[in-house]
């Protein structure tokens, strides 16, 4: 049997077919799975939407402030007025209750109550 | 290679991008493809791995420097997406790359897009017998007839060494046809 010379025998080719009209496709199906441009990448910085936005959020931001602030002492003073509205629905037992003895003796040494002078007064009225 | 330059100015250009692109795809699907499926074997799988080398062709032309041919560069990318998919295959079966090739032939006769004689598929089996690299040189130089300065750029080999990588794939593939 005649040997296998490679180098100068006739070529032995693959034996591989291709599908017809394969090259003919081809080119339209590559195109349409490349992927879509890539936008061009802006620093953030310089996009005027952001500028806006910034602008726009610093504003809002400025009212809420005021507001928030200003409806804080609004709450105080509705606060206020409803415990003093409370506080007169309150009977003298009541607070005479909630009393500690260090209250009573503060109190009544603002009152003077203690006062030698006014108590020698009232003896002396008294008797 | 002023050609080249001007074209690979067009490839990046995004207004003539596309056209441009179409170009590359219309000069080097025939030649891509050959040098694909000499190493998948199966047209399927070559379709697949030419469709992945040209997407990933075109994502990376932004990073082509220039520093080599254009179509060394393409044949590149070419050869590590047909190497890794046989990869992927046998990591996925559980089984070596040199399994999946000898699966792969072994399907070949009985393939719709094969038709090779009794020598043929008796060369294509010789060949599979040899280490991976040197497959490699005597496909692209028997086959697809490549110059060794060309093979040189894509496979980074010198056009020595590739020409002794040749020589002994010769001889170890005619003792396999001569004794099988």
């Amino acid at each position: 049997m005649k040997k296998f010379d490679l180098h100068n025998d006739p070529k032995i080719e693959t034996g591989f077919k291709i599908p017809e009209n394969y090259f003919e496709n081809l080119e339209d199906r590559i195109m349409n799975q490349l992927p879509e441009q890539e936008a061009r990448v802006v620093p953030l910085w310089q996009r005027k939407t952001v500028w806006y936005s910034g602008v726009a959020a610093i504003f809002m931001l400025s009212i809420g402030t005021w507001m928030y602030f200003n409806q804080q002492s609004n709450e105080i003073m509705a606060t206020s007025q409803e415990y003093l509205a409370y506080s007169n629905d309150i009977t003298t037992e009541e607070i005479a209750y909630h009393l500690t003895d260090e209250d009573i003796t503060t109190i009544e040494k603002e009152l003077g109550l203690y006062d030698t002078e006014s108590e020698t007064y009232v003896n002396e009225y008294l008797n | 290679m002023q050609d080249e330059k001007q074209f690979i100015a067009e490839l990046l250009n995004p207004k003539t991008q596309n056209e441009a692109f179409r170009k590359l795809v219309r000069d080097y699907q025939r030649p891509l493809y050959n040098h694909v499926r000499t190493i998948v074997l199966n047209h399927d799988d070559t379709d697949d791995v030419l469709q992945n080398t040209f997407v990933k062709i075109f994502q990376n032309l932004k990073n082509f420097k220039g520093d080599s041919k254009l179509f060394s560069w393409m044949y590149r990318i070419a050869t590590n997406e047909a190497i890794t998919f046989i990869n992927q295959r046998a990591r996925k079966a559980g089984i070596s790359s040199e399994e999946v090739q000898e699966k792969a032939l072994n399907s070949l006769q009985a393939d719709v897009d094969y038709d090779g004689d009794e020598i043929q598929l008796k060369l294509q089996k010789a060949v599979a017998i040899l280490p991976e690299k040197q497959q490699l040189v005597f496909k692209m130089k028997y086959f697809e007839e490549m110059k060794y300065e060309d093979m040189s750029e894509v496979l980074g080999t010198s056009v020595g060494a590739l020409k002794a990588s040749y020589f002994h794939a010769v001889k170890k593939i005619e003792e396999f046809l001569n004794t099988n």
